[in-house]
């Protein structure tokens, strides 16, 4: 019985219109961004510059220290102090008292006293040029790590969250462009720890996880709204076939169609690898299988799960709104990520870049509790829908569109 | 007068509440995610179009909602009222709500220090309430399904933060500092599909 719901919600998604038009915003999606994937070549020694081969791994504490404590200066001076909570800029206005334990904390950290300042970005800048330069400041001989940390952390509390000065986004916000060695070792990285593929499955991944954080659940509110619209719930609801059934056999197609064409397109960047024919390079022929169950698929779980739930508690629109102010968030909260290695509980985990595998290997045990997260909290939801899909075939909940309304018992109805 | 007086009141009353309430809470929990005070123009420009935009998706997405259901329509076509002029005074009540929205938000960054053109920044902000308005209305007419409706804008916004003016030239839908002349365009198209949106979804009952 199960198979044969399952092949029929297949049959009836692959009918409607706007699972094609899913189909079609993913196309025109993976063109935009991947249409022309260029694949990397190995790095010449003396050519103009190394900018495709990102940035420096191997950052010192040295380098985290000089640009979070330029920042400081430079946020303080001109009593412009933002935070980043979801994504957008956020001004935050400090009192006298906080202006002034910053300025006791900078002291702390360079020795320079609030007049000071003025003359010291000034000497800076007759030496850097401001537009391509980010400022950095000369710290206290004999400043440690724990110190600075333990400082900025201070800094951190009174800005409130989403400020640049914890400690890993204090290491975000360092980017060296790599040299020569740098970038030989980051092309090393994508080529035999990432099997060339992988690093440009995982920028595959990146993109669609975009579009994957919301599409689904327009398909899945159109599939469940779909037995309303055309009078069919009475009649399935005296079948025999259990509701676990019923909602598991729709929840298994909606989840397999929606990866169906993900899976398809998720070929053609190791067929471009492939075709690129770089030598030397042990090419990793399965990586958009690993990635495409292991990154995309809870995503996709979790947003046809949200449909599902949503829509069968309400009969309404909502788990569209729901879906896209928690895609909206998770989008905006991203984007100060995009480099990719810190994942954190975001249901849409950038790595906007095939390098960088140091991040991703350094993050890896982060994305995979997320993954696994996201994967339960979608099966809770389905788990739910069942209890409220059987809650609805007895007679209960049937409040036509409406949360609440229906105060009769089943049996007083 | 009186009628269409009626119509507002009527449509107010049992639709368009929860979607300008819906409107009202995306508005005002803004500063719970996002500054809206001290910013310099980019970056009030960004929180205008991105984020104060979207209340067209949701005040104008519904407004043939009423009907979706077909017995309903049946008992409404059968009075002598134009159903295009019930669409048009419903539209016209969500392009009140989202301009007054909007102002209301513009002059609250105008009080928090935001660095702006006001009327610029105003028009500019109107125009994609419109698109993506328009579109939504299109959509859901052409589709007779409100999901759709909310999907092609919500589109059309992921195409423009990922593609670009680059690719998207005039009907970019953030370009209120790339190119100015967008503004007039979307807004053109905006009210081009909203107009189609009530002819199609008209002859399509």
């Amino acid at each position: 019985m199960f198979i044969t719901l399952f092949r029929k919600e297949c049959a009836q998604t692959a009918k409607s219109l706007i699972y094609w038009l899913y189909v079609a915003c993913l196309v025109l999606f993976f063109n935009s961004q991947l249409g022309n994937m260029h694949i990397l070549t190995p790095p010449q020694e003396g050519q103009a510059d190394y900018l495709d081969y990102g940035y420096q791994t191997d950052i010192t504490e040295q380098d985290i220290m000089e640009t979070g404590t330029g920042s400081l200066v430079w946020a303080h001076y001109y009593d412009n102090y933002f935070t980043y909570p979801v994504g957008f800029a956020k001004s935050v206005s400090l009192d006298g008292e906080e202006k002034e334990e910053i300025g006791d904390i900078i002291y702390d950290l360079t020795g320079l006293k609030p007049e000071d300042l003025e003359a010291d970005i000034a000497a800076f800048f007759e030496t850097h040029d401001i537009q391509t330069t980010q400022y950095e400041v000369k710290l206290k001989e004999g400043l440690t790590y724990d110190k600075f940390l333990s400082e900025m952390e201070r800094v951190a509390e009174i800005l409130g969250p989403g400020s640049g000065y914890t400690e890993e986004m204090l290491r975000a916000n360092v980017q060296i462009p790599v040299d020569y060695e740098g970038a030989a070792a980051n092309y090393r990285d994508l080529t035999e720890k990432d099997g060339l593929t992988g690093g440009y499955t995982r920028l595959f991944c990146d993109y669609m996880g975009v579009v994957l954080g919301i599409l689904p659940v327009f398909v899945t509110a159109t599939r469940m709204l779909r037995d309303k619209r055309s009078r069919m719930q009475e009649l399935i609801y005296a079948r025999r076939v259990p509701s676990g059934t019923v909602m598991g056999s729709r929840y298994l197609a909606l989840v397999c169609m929606h990866m169906l064409p993900v899976v398809v397109l998720s070929v053609i960047p190791t067929v471009n690898c492939i075709r690129a024919g770089i030598e030397g390079v042990n090419l990793d022929y399965l990586a958009w299988l690993k990635y495409d169950l292991g990154w995309l698929l809870p995503m996709v779980m979790a947003v046809v799960s949200v449909g599902i739930f949503c829509t069968e508690l309400t009969e309404t629109a909502l788990a569209v709104l729901v879906q896209a102010a928690w895609w909206f968030v998770s989008l905006m909260t991203g984007g100060t990520s995009m480099y990719g290695g810190r994942y954190g509980w975001n249901l849409v985990p950038r790595h906007n870049t095939e390098l960088n595998y140091a991040g991703f290997e350094e993050g890896f045990r982060q994305l995979a509790a997320n993954r696994i997260f996201y994967t339960v909290l979608a099966l809770v939801l389905l788990a739910l829908t069942i209890l409220v899909y059987e809650r609805k075939r007895k007679g209960h909940l049937r409040r036509n569109g409406k949360i609440s309304g229906n105060h009769k018992s089943a049996v007083q109805a | 007068m009186e009628k269409y007086l009626e119509i507002t009141k009527v449509q107010f009353r049992h639709n368009a509440w929860q979607h300008l309430l819906l409107s009202v809470l995306l508005l005002a929990g803004s500063p719970l995610v996002l500054g809206i005070s001290n910013l310099d123009a980019s970056q009030s420009a960004k929180v205008l179009e991105t984020y104060v935009a979207l209340v067209g998706i949701l005040l104008f997405v519904p407004v043939f909602l009423p009907e979706q259901d077909r017995d309903l329509w049946d008992v409404v076509k059968a009075r002598y009222t134009k159903m295009t002029a019930v669409y048009l005074t419903r539209i016209l009540l969500s392009l009140l709500f989202s301009a007054l929205l909007t102002l209301i938000f513009l002059l609250v960054m105008r009080a928090g220090d935001c660095e702006m053109e006001p009327v610029k920044y105003y028009f500019g902000t109107m125009a994609e309430v419109i698109a993506f308005g328009g579109l939504g209305v299109f959509a859901y007419a052409v589709s007779d399904n409100l999901i759709v409706g909310y999907m092609i804008p919500l589109g059309y916004y992921v195409a423009g933060i990922s593609a670009g003016y680059r690719y998207m030239k005039k009907l970019y839908p953030f370009g209120m500092l790339t190119d100015y002349e967008t503004k007039y365009w979307i807004l053109g198209a905006g009210i081009v599909l909203m107009v189609c949106g009530v002819l199609v979804f008209r002859r399509r009952r």
